[in-house]
């Protein structure tokens, strides 16, 4: 399973899972509105990731994109 | 939280008259929330004549702004809060809206959203109603919507959520009337 | 009640509400239906407030959620928050349609180069050049100040007062507390109307065009990956960008950073290592004489500002801060809202520094007359030679303190004099670059971080500051990089 930290500029597919147990995580996650089962779409992979998700577009580190798997 | 407190100590300490004469001093008030970047200021600078207090800072608003501003006839106190989510709060900014959203017991409350993400921004919107506060809905910079090829029925989701769901984009200074006229009808409501 | 005439959660969950509701004796201004949500997700506040009011009852509501917790396998805050999603998806499928695929806009574009590094980074260098230094420090700092100063108040204005002074006023006290060298409204006023305002209104003023274009995020992200070394994340790019104009400012916006500590390691580093607008427009034109005594000041106080964020990062305990970020499109600045925010940001700004400068003045008025400096004077004396500079500058490193500019341009004038060398105008440029806050910047830092951390950082900065220009200097003569 791939996650977004591990996954080329330019993948569109959908969020599987945010895969944590880090309650701040999924909290924050949740308020930008990435939840599994919304399309997703890599647009930059360094310095840092960039998706979108819907019409948003969300910058996060590596660590929360290791996180979030896609397919 | 405090503010859940300080509606006992007014109902246990003071008379129902006393309450009232109170609330009809205090100028009635709206209050504008929603997460950053969605026009919320821009609304704002709309919605008032004069700054009372204003100090907002990039993303978030760190201070509470507070304005007043004729909407109908009638003055109304006008109170822009920090960004903000969810009624679950992660950030201090959230906790500050979520307080004063109950202590200044608001007659409007704005929840102002980016009218392309709306999917993503109608939880807040849930929550507002779920809370029983006297909502209405903006969708804003509905000009960026357009660009992207988005309609909105609104007067069907209007229908669906039970409360009035007004379009503006604020930056252009469109559907600013028609939101004041229905800020008007929905306080003065019977 | 639910919204509209849908319902949004399952069985489980509106039966765990009922029940929570039923078990919720006293008045709350939230809705009852809207707290119980809160308690199923275990918002702490709510907890709390439940647990100081619903004492009978608040086992028996704690073990509501429990029992419905173990129903799930994923916290109920997710389950909750994904029913709503789901129901937002269905409303919007419901009402929004989309007419037709968008063309791909000029912003899109212009975003994707600034959002790659090796395009974003020297658009960012572009950004700051032509926006802080260009307008800023020379049309601000120097265009407008050199008018308001010269032109209107050492013209008109301060011989005015003093003329009137010395005409009705026949104390000599009242005379030198508000008109002569360091006078209310020859120096505090001044100050703050001929200097701060035009360097403090043209940044706003780029500020608000950046921030509305939208721009800020994409540079908090670009930087994140090198500030999470320091100890931040590519939120605090903000108070350290806006450090730029003004310091104190930006001590007071670093309170929006999330955790304590990076409100710590950022107060340190706007203290320490970044200029503010009016010290930056006098040390860039003291320098720009010199190009390579201008980049020996760069690449140190670079150096500084990571070195010891990231000591500063190992030091202080905490967890490491998360990065996340919504971007918002970029969008053309409309010219009337970017002049509203510039204007109240000026009012906010002045309401708050102005009673600051006039304070300033009557200490140092008040300094000035129990001859307390001249005592400073005498202690700054001894380490300003030891990094080898001439003992003048000793009087510019205390007035650094009250103005950080003033200091800056003391040293215009021993340049004149041709008392210094390149050597020792980079290493007085570099160490007053680092020394000691400005006085209105350290109240701000006792306001927000409170008198002891404030005191600490400081009296870091103050040795530090020192050592550094030390090693510079020792640095400078080893390696005969100038003289």
């Amino acid at each position: 399973m791939k996650t977004l930290a591990n996954i080329e500029k330019g993948f569109e597919g959908s969020i599987v899972e945010i895969k944590t147990n880090r309650d701040d995580i999924i909290r924050k996650m949740m308020a930008m509105g990435v939840f599994p089962g919304s399309s997703v779409k890599v647009i930059q992979t360094f310095p840092s990731y960039v998706f979108q998700v819907g019409y948003t577009q969300i910058a996060v580190d590596k660590e929360i994109a290791d996180t979030i798997l896609v397919k | 939280m405090k503010s859940f407190n300080d509606v006992e100590t007014l109902n246990n300490n003071e008379s129902i008259i006393d309450e009232k004469v109170l609330e009809r001093k205090e100028a009635e008030k709206i209050v504008l929330v929603g997460t950053p970047n969605v026009g919320k200021s821009v609304l704002f600078n709309r919605l008032t004549k004069s700054y009372v207090t204003v100090s907002n800072y990039p993303g978030t608003t760190v201070e509470v702004s507070r304005g007043k501003g004729i909407i109908g006839n009638k003055e109304y106190e006008i109170i822009d809060t920090p960004g903000m989510y969810s009624f679950m709060c992660i950030t201090e900014e959230e906790k500050v809206t979520k307080r004063l959203l109950f202590k200044e017991k608001p007659d409007a409350v704005i929840h102002v959203i980016d009218a392309k993400n709306l999917e993503r921004m109608l939880p807040l919107t849930f929550q507002l109603i779920e809370s029983e506060l006297p909502v209405l809905l903006v969708l804003n910079i509905m000009d960026e919507a357009r660009r992207l090829g988005l309609k909105i029925d609104v007067r069907k989701l209007e229908e669906k959520l039970g409360i009035p769901v007004i379009s503006t984009t604020a930056a252009l200074n469109e559907g600013i009337d028609t939101l004041k006229e229905r800020i008007d009808k929905y306080v003065n409501r019977v | 009640m639910s919204i509209g005439s849908d319902t949004i959660y399952d069985d489980t969950i509106e039966n765990a509400i009922k029940g929570i509701e039923a078990s919720l004796e006293k008045d709350y201004i939230i809705s009852k239906r809207a707290l119980s949500l809160l308690l199923l997700q275990e918002d702490e506040d709510s907890l709390e407030e439940i647990k100081e009011r619903e004492k009978e009852n608040y086992l028996k509501i704690i073990s509501i959620v429990e029992e419905t917790k173990n129903k799930y396998e994923r916290p109920l805050t997710f389950v909750i928050s994904s029913y709503r999603q789901k129901y937002a998806k269905t409303l919007t499928d419901n009402v929004m349609v989309k007419t037709e695929t968008n063309k791909k806009s000029f912003s899109e574009t212009l975003d994707k180069i600034m959002l790659n590094p090796i395009t974003g980074v020297p658009i960012a260098l572009l950004v700051l050049y032509f926006g802080l230094y260009k307008f800023v420090g020379q049309f601000g700092a120097g265009v407008i100040v050199d008018f308001l100063e010269g032109n209107i108040f050492e013209a008109y204005i301060n011989p005015w007062i003093n003329n009137i002074l010395n005409d009705y006023v026949s104390w000599e006290w009242l005379r030198t507390l508000i008109g002569g060298d360091y006078g209310i409204i020859t120096l505090g006023i001044r100050y703050a109307i001929a200097i701060v305002l035009p360097i403090v209104g043209t940044f706003f003023f780029v500020f608000s065009i950046i921030e509305d274009s939208g721009y800020l995020p994409r540079l908090a992200m670009l930087v994140d990956r090198l500030f999470k070394k320091i100890g931040l994340n590519g939120r605090a790019v903000i108070p350290m960008v806006l450090g730029f104009g003004c310091d104190t400012m930006a001590t007071m916006v670093s309170r929006t950073l999330e955790t304590e500590r990076e409100r710590i390691i950022s107060t340190l580093l706007l203290a320490l290592a970044i200029p503010c607008s009016a010290q930056l427009g006098v040390i860039l034109s003291l320098l720009s004489g010199e190009p390579k005594a201008l980049l020996v000041w760069l690449i140190f106080i670079v150096v500084v500002f990571l070195f010891i964020g990231y000591l500063a990062a190992k030091v202080l305990p905490g967890e490491e801060p998360l990065f996340y970020m919504e971007m918002p499109p970029l969008r053309l600045p409309k010219l009337s809202n970017v002049l509203v925010k510039t204007y109240t940001r000026m009012e906010w700004y002045f309401a708050e520094v102005l009673p600051l400068f006039i304070l300033i003045s009557v200490f140092i008025w008040f300094g000035n007359i129990i001859g307390i400096f001249s005592v400073l004077v005498n202690i700054f004396r001894p380490f300003v030679t030891a990094i080898g500079l001439p003992e003048e500058v000793s009087e510019i490193f205390l007035f650094g303190f009250f103005r950080r500019d003033y200091g800056a341009a003391g040293l215009f004038d021993l340049v004149k004099g041709g008392i210094l060398s390149a050597r020792q105008l980079v290493v007085a440029s570099a160490t007053l670059t680092l020394f000691v806050p400005c006085v209105a910047q350290f109240v701000m830092m006792i306001k927000e971080r409170g008198l002891k951390t404030a005191i600490y950082i400081a009296a870091f900065v103050f040795v530090f500051s020192f050592f550094a220009g030390y090693a510079l200097n020792w640095i400078l003569i080893t390696t005969g990089a100038l003289v």
